[in-house]
């Protein structure tokens, strides 16, 4: 199939970027996008041009680098779906598709079409852990999990956190990320401890970084490659309204009177 | 206190307040329609529920609340569109047509044509600016002649439709808040998105579809003065 692909080229974040047309013909059907924008890449570097920069690492799904509006959809318009696993099939021939950079505030462009997700990176920092102490992993089932709870979480842990939540998010919001890190953790028995600290600190991050607000148009549930539910958004609601009423971390030490003669 | 303070301090915290004003001001529209209803009754109908409602012991603690709440949910509604203007500063995609992003806005929109809609519908039907003579008019018991007051002024044409309009904005405004409400208070269970969006539909119906329907019946001559 014959392709043009319109290109957001931007040198770096100092200087203005533009879109730029890129025909590439003689693109099979089992070609994945990605393989696409190598194909381009081959062909400007062999008339020593510029590539274009994009991110990229596992090609299977799994790790969370591919990050491109595809024709206005982030990871293009198939459901559930990677960049990386996004196949031409699904395009016509002839088709002009546009891809750019997942542009917000708090995802501002490096180059191209790659942008600096280390926002995502510093929430986690902040509290998206259990502390445990390292060694031998346990046994299995010395903690009991029902299985239920072991599902919901594990639709929770399917985050691979690429970002595009935020892309399709209409005020950029991170709410969708932060609710399945949170969500995650807070349904098994290990993350339970330090449950109202997490939540509080990533929501906390979350508003640090700039992100926007979720106002419940839950585009972003759509777009997410591992369909993460935006159902968990109303949990990470519930987990904060609960942890900044009731949380421990609130309203100083319990009052414990000492023994006096 | 402290705790209240900082959840104040965080998006989600501002969220919740706007959500919890939010139900407040649901529950007000919804008694508003039940009440406005009371015309179809009859004009005394009508004026002894106002009679009723001014007479109230309670009425400027509901009217000093209510203004609060209108200013709380206005004020955060609209620092949080700001935040979230900030947080997108590339407003548009390739294919992303304009309006979609209209339609992303229509909350901030809505809201702003309701609260001019509400100052204007309060100077109007409750302080009497520009409907003269008909607004000092008593009926047979001594009441407020509320009843006249709302046919002549929907005889008007003009003011007929300019209040349909804005009761329009009120629908889009309420279909988007009653499902919403829940996901910002936390309620998270799915099997019930689609009962929840039902709901939505049902009362933005039966609430707008309530008030538009006096202005529709004096035009079309249904409530007519006695």
């Amino acid at each position: 199939m014959n392709l043009v692909l319109r290109i957001w080229r931007q040198a770096s974040a100092e200087v203005e970027g533009r879109f730029e047309d890129y025909p590439v013909s003689g693109i099979s059907t089992d070609y994945s996008f990605l393989e696409v924008l190598d194909r381009i890449n081959e062909d400007l570097v062999s008339q020593n041009q510029e590539p274009v920069a994009y991110e990229m690492d596992c090609r299977e799904g799994i790790c969370g680098s591919c990050s491109l509006m595809i024709n206005g959809t982030p990871h293009g318009p198939r459901p559930a779906t990677t960049t990386c696993q996004l196949y031409m099939r699904h395009f016509h021939d002839g088709q002009t598709i546009t891809v750019e950079p997942w542009l917000s505030r708090a995802t501002p462009v490096i180059k191209d079409l790659v942008v600096d997700r280390s926002a995502l990176d510093r929430i986690m920092q902040s509290a998206g852990y259990i502390s445990v102490h390292t060694g031998e992993a346990p046994d299995a089932n010395t903690i009991p999990v029902s299985k239920s709870r072991a599902d919901k979480a594990f639709v929770a842990a399917s985050c691979i956190g690429c970002g595009a939540c935020i892309a399709a998010c209409p005020n950029a919001s991170a709410m969708l990320f932060v609710a399945a890190k949170v969500t995650h953790l807070s349904l098994l028995p290990q993350g339970e401890p330090e449950r109202s600290h997490r939540v509080r600190a990533m929501v906390v991050a979350m508003d640090r970084e700039g992100f926007g607000n979720c106002s419940n148009h839950y585009e972003c549930a759509k777009a997410c490659p591992k369909s993460i539910p935006v159902s968990l958004i109303a949990r990470l609601n519930r987990e904060f309204q609960h942890a900044g009423l009731l949380g421990h971390e609130y309203g100083g030490p319990i009052h414990h009177a000492a023994h006096e003669e | 206190m402290k705790r209240l303070l900082y959840l104040l301090s965080t998006t989600i915290g501002r969220k919740l307040i706007v959500a919890l004003t939010g139900i407040v001001l649901i529950l007000f529209v919804v008694g508003h329609i039940s009440g406005n209803l009371t015309i179809y009754i009859g004009q005394s109908a009508l004026n002894n529920y106002a009679h009723f409602l001014q007479t109230s012991p309670m009425l400027w603690v509901m009217r000093l609340s209510m203004l609060a709440i209108v200013m709380l949910h206005v004020a955060l509604g609209v620092a949080v569109t700001q935040e979230n203007s900030l947080a997108r500063p590339e407003s548009c995609h390739a294919g992303q047509s304009w309006y979609l992003h209209v339609y992303q806005r229509r909350m901030i929109i809505s809201g702003l044509v309701l609260l001019a809609f509400i100052a204007v519908h309060v100077a109007h039907l409750t302080l009497g600016a520009g409907i003269g003579e008909v607004f000092r008019l008593k009926d047979a018991s001594g009441h407020v002649d509320v009843y006249s007051r709302v046919v002549t002024t929907f005889q008007n044409a003009w003011i007929a439709w300019a209040y349909i309009a804005a009761m329009m904005f009120l629908a889009i405004h309420l279909k988007h808040t009653v499902r919403a409400v829940f996901q910002t208070l936390g309620f998270s269970r799915e099997s019930y998105f689609e009962f929840l969006e039902f709901l939505s539909w049902m009362v933005t119906l039966a609430v707008v579809g309530g008030f538009i329907s006096i202005p529709l019946s004096v035009q079309l001559g249904w409530l007519a003065l006695l």
